[in-house]
């Protein structure tokens, strides 16, 4: 096996290293927003869009991930199937509770309130991420079987279909989130350098993702090994 | 203040979060593959002794 863990390492140290630019570029470089615009005492709060939007979309490729590993599993008993599923739900996980933890404390100064349980995407996500966990939780506690696997990766199917729904949620039913506000038009649309911190946290975000997608495979795969390992020494001692 | 209070506390969570799981998961790798260099090392001994 190719030894990956430079590769990750280097990855992630590149994303980790791209995003704390767009955090500083995004307090030092983008401007501020009209402070009569927004809530009172909350002008400088939308700067959290550099991180949270990145964390978000992240999020969205792992249960993309997690999807195509379902499926895979599901029609084929595919091994790599399943290792995607098991990257997939962790990687939802992590990128899920950064959103759904930074969106509530931006939200409690834009909004007055951390969360809003009438608001269709906040509540859709975070119905997500609790597949992600359970999903995970799962993995972790049961045996892992065919059977196992096979009823994992239908919840995996079934969390995927929440995706579209969370995504066009502020378009088709706005109630407390921001619309799409990278689309440019009659009220969305961001100045220039904010939509390029936006995509250089995209990028950098995006080699983290695949960073720490590698070294997660590689951590399930080695943990895989040692259970065959256990198995093998288990049936000399029996 | 403008929020920003809240938006170094939610820039810190995000941050602690992709950190101490990037760091979980190095010292995880270095667990079990230090493990399995034992396991692996036990079976070539096991495996001379036999031939």
């Amino acid at each position: 096996m190719p030894n990956y863990k430079p590769i990750s390492l280097a990855l992630i140290l590149l994303g980790l290293f791209g995003s704390s630019v767009s955090i500083l570029l995004g307090f030092l470089w983008a401007p501020g927003i009209n402070p009569d615009s927004v809530q009172e005492g909350s002008a400088e709060s939308y700067r959290i869009l550099f991180w949270h939007v990145s964390f978000a979309w992240c999020s969205f490729l792992s249960f993309l991930m997690l999807f195509i590993g379902s499926i895979l599993w599901y029609l084929k008993s595919d091994e790599f199937g399943w290792r995607l599923f098991s990257t997939g739900s962790d990687m939802g996980l992590l990128f899920g509770l950064g959103v759904i933890t930074s969106g509530p404390i931006w939200g409690s100064v834009a909004w007055g309130k951390p969360w809003d349980w009438g608001d269709l995407r906040l509540n859709s996500f975070a119905l997500l991420t609790a597949v992600a966990l359970f999903l995970v939780m799962s993995r972790k506690s049961q045996p892992d079987t065919s059977q196992t696997r096979d009823t994992l990766s239908i919840i995996g199917l079934f969390g995927f279909f929440l995706v579209p729904i969370t995504a066009a949620a502020t378009t088709l039913y706005n109630r407390r989130h921001p619309p799409i506000i990278i689309i440019e038009g009659e009220d969305t649309g961001l100045p220039d350098e904010w939509l390029l911190v936006l995509i250089l946290s995209f990028i950098s975000f995006g080699l983290l993702f695949i960073g720490v997608s590698i070294l997660n495979d590689l951590v399930n795969q080695l943990e895989s090994k040692t259970e065959n390992y256990q198995r093998i020494i288990d049936g000399r001692e029996s | 203040m403008s929020g920003l209070t809240e938006l170094a506390f939610a820039y810190v969570i995000m941050i602690g979060i992709i950190g101490s799981y990037v760091w979980y998961l190095f010292s995880k790798l270095n667990d079990i593959q230090s493990r399995i260099n034992i396991v692996e090392s036990y079976f070539t001994k096991d495996k001379s002794e036999d031939e």
